[in-house]
């Protein structure tokens, strides 16, 4: 089924009954018509001698050339009027000659809708109004001529009977816009099926993954608040978040996928993620393709599957990372001892739906207030022997069920207060995000000595060597990563 | 001696004006806990950017696809845009990312990412 995607607001006109385009030039601005797909041609919008108001469109001297102003592409119904006032701004020249065409795609005339010799006094306002008697997609040009003298066309108060069919997307600068053509719109969602990523489903419109391509990768230190060995291998998970959105621009689902690859510890560690400024109410279902990582004694779900005693939407994608990446039997962890049996990582998704057939639960999320920044990442230290224990990314919040009492304790230096949290007294984090695979340290291999220009990034805070997680010349200590 | 003011106030000045403020390389650091971090350093390796878009006084609704792209050509945000309206939004995009373009209907529109914000606006003239 076709339908013309680009929706176009029916300006009902207060005697005609008809959807109407109009013009009074009092924006005073001709870029602004121009972008509207008003071509003038000769012809400006001029504050001498209006008509009406304080602007009208005028013609330069019309002793010599022709002087046109074109209307942007309408829809006529083939029984509508256009109506307009025009004059001359001084009583002079030998002759003087309004035309009124009707143009096709072809910039063809179709049909002269009104002509108007100027005789005596050039300056008497003229109120005319003619039929539309075409329908269609056409556009209408006001041409003037004249010979002697140096008096000007002056036109204003323009109103045609259509709806506004011109694609100001495609114009060529001056006002010449292609007509919006009508596009296939399947599930009449209002986006078109080639810019729609869900074409057959009206509920879902976009989806746009962070990172924009390959995976990102979380990696944390796991002794907080106390300080560890920052080798940043305690846990080290690859994510990817898909966003769908639907055709207003409200958020439908979250998917996020996780591959764990590496546990340089051996606290039994869950992983989570909050929803910054999502209430748990919001969420309708969540889904786990892993459900055997959740049966541990401390985390108690809702049934729609959001941890119960959250204000913000936190759901579980694992209750014991051993559980999705098992110890291999020998080394020290998994996956950080070169030369250790290694374990291939399973992959989670995890399904957040916060509207189903386009309803939402309370307000929905819109999209333009959603950015990484919502996305709260954090690990459970311990989780087989209670849920306090919380480790997020530097200045993240922590959910309602950390343990605070642990704030200011050991090593940590957050102030709570002022969302400066999860960082040491001397401000080094227990949790990194980096924006491609993280290529981790082996076991005991201090970051610094790792990654060349983590340090140096740091310590600039951030300015230099913002790609420092790179592989490229002198950056890393190769044989300080692990590779199996 | 006026003459040599002059000139050592010269030379000065031009010495000050070839200066260019550099960050200062810091050195390398044997463990993690010796790094001198500035409290203020948010440990991102992405950067949150202020995105502006000047939508047209249009006389009719006129509703497509907006896309942001990266240099690499990765959409990183899309939505269903009204050109009649302004949008803003955050977007968070890696650090190393200089230049936001955006695409809608027929036309591409590119802006710098200055000071955490990228501008973008339909106006030809």
């Amino acid at each position: 089924m076709k339908k013309n995607i680009l929706l176009l607001l029916i300006i009902l006109g207060a005697t005609t009954g008809y959807p109407q385009v109009t013009n009074n030039f009092e924006s005073g601005n001709r870029a602004t018509n121009v972008n509207n797909c008003w071509i003038f041609d000769n012809t400006n919008i001029n504050a001498s001698k209006p008509i009406q108001g304080k602007y009208s469109c005028q013609t330069g001297s019309l002793s010599s050339g022709v002087h046109k102003l074109t209307s942007p592409w309408i829809q006529t119904t083939g029984s509508g009027k256009l109506s307009f006032k025009h004059k001359m701004d001084l009583n002079n020249g030998i002759s003087r000659l309004l035309r009124v065409f009707l143009l096709n795609d072809a910039n063809q005339v179709v049909q002269t809708l009104y002509t108007y010799n100027y005789p005596g006094d050039k300056r008497t306002v003229i109120s005319t109004s003619v039929d539309l008697p075409v329908a269609g997609v056409f556009r209408i040009q006001w041409e003037f001529t004249g010979t002697g003298g140096s008096s000007r066309g002056n036109l204003d108060e323009i109103s045609i009977d259509g709806v506004y069919n011109s694609d100001p997307t495609s114009n060529d600068g001056k006002g010449d816009c292609a007509a919006i053509i009508t596009v296939q719109d399947s599930d009449q969602d209002g986006v078109a099926d080639t810019d729609d990523q869900f074409p057959d489903d009206p509920y879902k419109a976009y989806e746009v993954s962070f990172p924009a391509a390959g995976w990102a990768s979380l990696a944390f230190e796991d002794l907080w608040p106390e300080t560890g060995d920052y080798d940043f291998n305690d846990l080290v998970v690859d994510f990817k978040i898909i966003t769908i959105t639907d055709a207003r621009n409200e958020i439908v689902e979250i998917r996020g996928s996780f591959i764990t690859r590496a546990i340089g510890a051996s606290f039994h560690n869950a992983l989570g993620l909050s929803l910054a400024q999502v209430p748990s109410a919001s969420v309708r279902k969540v889904t786990n393709s892993f459900p055997g990582g959740l049966s541990g004694n401390y985390f108690n779900l809702t049934e729609q599957g959001v941890e119960n005693g959250q204000t913000y939407a936190t759901i579980l994608v694992y209750d014991d990372a051993f559980k999705v990446l098992p110890h291999p039997g020998t080394g020290s962890g998994v996956n950080t001892t070169p030369g250790a049996p290694y374990v291939e990582p399973k992959q989670v998704d995890v399904n957040i739906i916060l509207k189903e057939n386009g309803e939402a639960n309370g307000n929905p999320v819109p999209v333009s207030s959603w950015s990484d920044n919502n996305l709260n990442f954090f690990i459970v230290v311990k989780a087989d022997q209670g849920r306090g224990r919380e480790i997020h990314l530097p200045d993240f919040a922590p959910t309602d069920l950390a343990d605070r009492t642990l704030f200011g304790t050991g090593k940590d230096g957050s102030d709570v207060g002022r969302n400066h949290t999860y960082r040491s007294v001397n401000d080094l984090p227990w949790a990194i995000n980096v924006t491609t695979n993280f290529a981790y340290p082996v076991e005991k291999g201090d970051i610094v000595k790792t990654h060349l220009k983590f340090g140096p990034w740091a310590e600039t805070a951030g300015k230099s060597y913002p790609d420092w997680f790179k592989d490229k010349s002198d950056y890393r200590d190769q044989g300080l990563i692990y590779r199996h | 001696m006026k003459r040599l003011i002059f000139h050592s106030a010269f030379v000065i000045l031009v010495l000050l004006a070839s200066c260019t403020p550099e960050i200062p390389v810091p050195t390398q650091k044997e463990k993690s806990t010796d790094l001198l971090v500035p409290s203020d350093f948010n440990w991102k390796t992405t950067q949150v950017i202020k995105v502006t878009v000047a939508g047209l006084s249009l006389p009719a609704d006129f509703f497509s696809t907006l896309r942001i792209i990266d240099p690499e050509g990765n959409v990183l945000y899309t939505c269903n845009y009204n050109l009649r309206e302004n949008l803003n939004f955050n977007l968070t995009v890696p650090g190393s990312v200089k230049e936001l373009q955006l695409t809608y209907g027929k036309r591409t529109l590119k802006a710098s990412i200055v000071n955490g914000s990228a501008g973008f606006s339909f106006m030809l003239n």
